[in-house]
């Protein structure tokens, strides 16, 4: 597994339910929302088992329903226990945002002088 | 709503429009995760058929299903099943009840049948022996639900082999058939005419076993509305 796929893995939650906050989504229509905001390394696939998840905490709900050109979709929407752990994972990721971009800049002295 | 049946017969239309690799590659990740039967099915035709529309989806955009999907299907398969919810504790009992109604009913209407074909060559046995039939019952549900179990099991394990050994299926399937069988004979023979007996023409049999079935299929009806 990549760095880059290794380090997104406890983020990719947050992600998902940041841009089902936004609009209700289907599958393909979330991964193409995550390649455009330049996360395109991110299998496809791998949204499934995270949606899956993501229901089973009942932070998302999922409707299945047919569309008017055909093809027969799984919209899903964000809960309000799905809002709350979204703004706790926000503030998490700003609190280790910032160190961890500061840390690895190396613009920390070490305190030893 | 769409029913989990509507779900699977729009399922097996769909995937004709796949191309063949993407079919292949498709239907043994399908094949693989329908044999976890503790996994609620409802759960498992919904993300089967969004799967499916991702795919076409993808397809058309010029994706191959390993693109998607990955290039190890049941590794990824696993990932997808360890997030799936169980079926219902309810809805599992409730399919063993319709199975063993079933059975009791396939093997009444059997009983009834070969019975109505001897009456008329000549005078037929009609009485129930009670140790005698529940000995018999007992071995047939036993046999069915072991024979259910190993056939779940080995069409999971077999899910992702390139070439499906059909021949190995077709031997163990005869040697179990004809295991089954002599353990049917001897059952037959050894515990011919035990315990208390009473009179169940052929007639009664097969309109028993009908009812049977009727219930089996109302119980069926009743489990998909719940799940």
């Amino acid at each position: 597994m990549s760095v880059r796929s290794e380090l997104l893995k406890g983020i990719l939650d947050g992600c998902v339910l940041a841009i089902i906050e936004k609009e209700t989504v289907y599958g393909y229509e979330l991964s193409t929302k995550l390649k455009k905001v330049g996360l395109d390394d991110v299998s496809e696939g791998t949204i499934y088992p995270v949606l899956l998840r993501l229901q089973k905490n009942s932070w998302i709900s999922g409707e299945m329903r047919a569309s008017e050109s055909g093809p027969r979709r799984k919209y899903y929407t964000l809960t309000t226990d799905g809002k709350e752990a979204l703004e706790l994972i926000r503030s998490e990721w700003e609190k280790l945002a910032e160190p961890v971009i500061t840390l690895l800049k190396g613009e920390v002295d070490h305190g030893d002088n | 709503m769409v029913t989990t049946k509507e779900l699977i017969k729009e399922n097996n239309e769909k995937r004709e429009q796949l191309t063949e690799e993407n079919e292949q590659y498709y239907t043994n990740i399908l094949v693989y995760i329908r044999s976890k039967f503790l996994l609620s099915e409802r759960a498992t035709e919904e993300l089967l058929m969004e799967m499916l529309e991702h795919l076409l989806e993808g397809q058309q955009d010029g994706k191959s299903a390993e693109e998607i999907f990955g290039g190890d299907p049941r590794a990824y398969a696993d990932e997808v099943i360890g997030q799936m919810p169980k079926e219902k504790k309810k809805n599992q009992l409730l399919f063993g009840i319709q199975l063993i109604f079933s059975v009791l009913g396939w093997m009444v209407i059997a009983r009834g049948a070969i019975l109505g074909v001897l009456s008329f060559i000549k005078p037929a046995d009609e009485h129930i022996y009670l140790a005698s039939t529940a000995a018999m019952v007992v071995a047939v549900l036993m046999m069915t639900a072991v024979g259910v179990l190993l056939l779940m099991n080995m069409v999971n394990k077999t899910a992702f082999e390139e070439k499906k050994s059909t021949w190995k299926f077709a031997v163990i399937g005869g040697i179990s058939g004809v295991l089954v069988f002599g353990l049917f004979m001897g059952i037959a023979f050894f515990f011919k005419g035990r315990g208390p007996a009473f009179e169940f023409p052929w007639l009664a049999s097969l309109l028993v076993g009908f009812v049977l079935l009727l219930m089996s299929q109302w119980i069926a009806r009743k489990n998909e509305g719940t799940s």
